[in-house]
């Protein structure tokens, strides 16, 4: 099985603490989302922190194969491969795409005015089984990250257009951000700067996410 | 008009309830609060299972009163709104 992305030596270690801080900021903002679900008890705000603690737990996976798992190739190079499929490596990448995935599918599942269980457990499962059974994992991942990615995007499209608000703005492209950097990702397994560029393209957005968490904790202050 | 989303309709509700001295009879929530019987209906069932309104049934009628619950909901409204609103949830 090819390698899944290239890591230049040099980017060894801001990769980590990118992923690091991706993880931070999804579990903060999930952390003030389970807040505010306390007092209103709305379904749509507990699966919006459920997806983000998904999605953080997943990048902290991933900040941890990058750490203990990269293989050292030649020209100040670090590659991810899945030789084996029993390996811990291949179970670890398996486990963060599926978290991320799962985590994707329940924000865009939350932002869904039809709620059922039923279509919950459909998605999920075939998302699910189209990783797990992909010959080329980590494409499969980042295809089904950019499908679900621009359904919450033109979500956020909509709504932006309707209520023209600043943060509201900063959202939508935060996670236009998110989007672009998954197309990205698609060729990290030729381009090592495809992978420096797409974790770029992820700090933005997570910046912006983390800017409209902060005016919305300082609003609660006023 | 816009339309009002849930969450702000919940607020109508319990507005229309804390400012009849917390207590109000179905007919005035649904004179207040601009909704069908049937929505209405429905919202209240959400309001009790959420134990921000209790219903208090006599033999001759039925009245709602609000919840310290359901206060703190009011209190705090404008914290969920701003929230819901940056990130795309109504």
């Amino acid at each position: 099985m090819a390698h899944l992305y290239l890591v230049p030596q040099w980017f060894f270690g801001f990769d980590i603490a990118m992923e690091l801080v991706f993880a931070i900021i999804a579990m903060a903002l999930a952390f003030f989302t389970y807040r505010i679900y306390k007092v209103s008890e709305d379904e749509d705000v507990k699966l919006f922190g459920l997806a983000f603690v998904l999605i953080s737990i997943s990048y902290i996976v991933w900040a941890s194969i990058n750490l203990f798992m990269l293989d050292k190739l030649s020209d100040g190079i670090r590659e991810i491969s899945l030789n084996n499929l029993m390996s811990i490596n291949y179970i670890l990448t398996l486990v963060h795409m599926g978290l991320f995935i799962v985590g994707i599918i329940t924000l865009a599942y939350a932002h869904l005015e039809i709620k059922s269980a039923k279509a919950y457990y459909i998605l999920t499962g075939l998302a699910l089984i189209g990783l797990v059974s992909s010959s080329i994992p980590w494409i499969t991942y980042q295809l089904l990250a950019i499908f679900l990615l621009s359904t919450i995007v033109y979500h956020y499209a909509v709504d932006h257009s309707c209520y023209k608000n600043k943060k509201a703005r900063a959202i939508f492209i935060a996670f236009l951000l998110l989007l672009l950097s998954r197309i990205d990702f698609l060729f990290t397994a030729n381009s090592a700067f495809a992978y420096i560029f797409g974790h770029i393209l992820e700090l933005t957005a997570y910046s912006l996410i983390l800017v409209g968490l902060v005016a919305n904790i300082k609003g609660c202050k006023k | 008009m816009r339309k009002r989303n849930r969450l702000e309709v919940i607020k109508d509700i319990l507005e229309v309830i804390k400012n009849k001295s917390g207590r109000i009879k179905p007919t005035h929530i649904l004179y207040k609060s601009n909704l069908s019987y049937q929505m209405m209906e429905e919202y209240l069932g959400e309001l009790i299972q959420k134990g921000f309104i209790q219903e208090k049934k006599t033999e001759r009628s039925k009245t709602y009163i609000i919840t310290k619950k359901g206060i703190n909901y009011l209190q705090q409204y404008k914290m969920i709104s701003e929230f819901t609103t940056s990130f795309g949830l109504k």
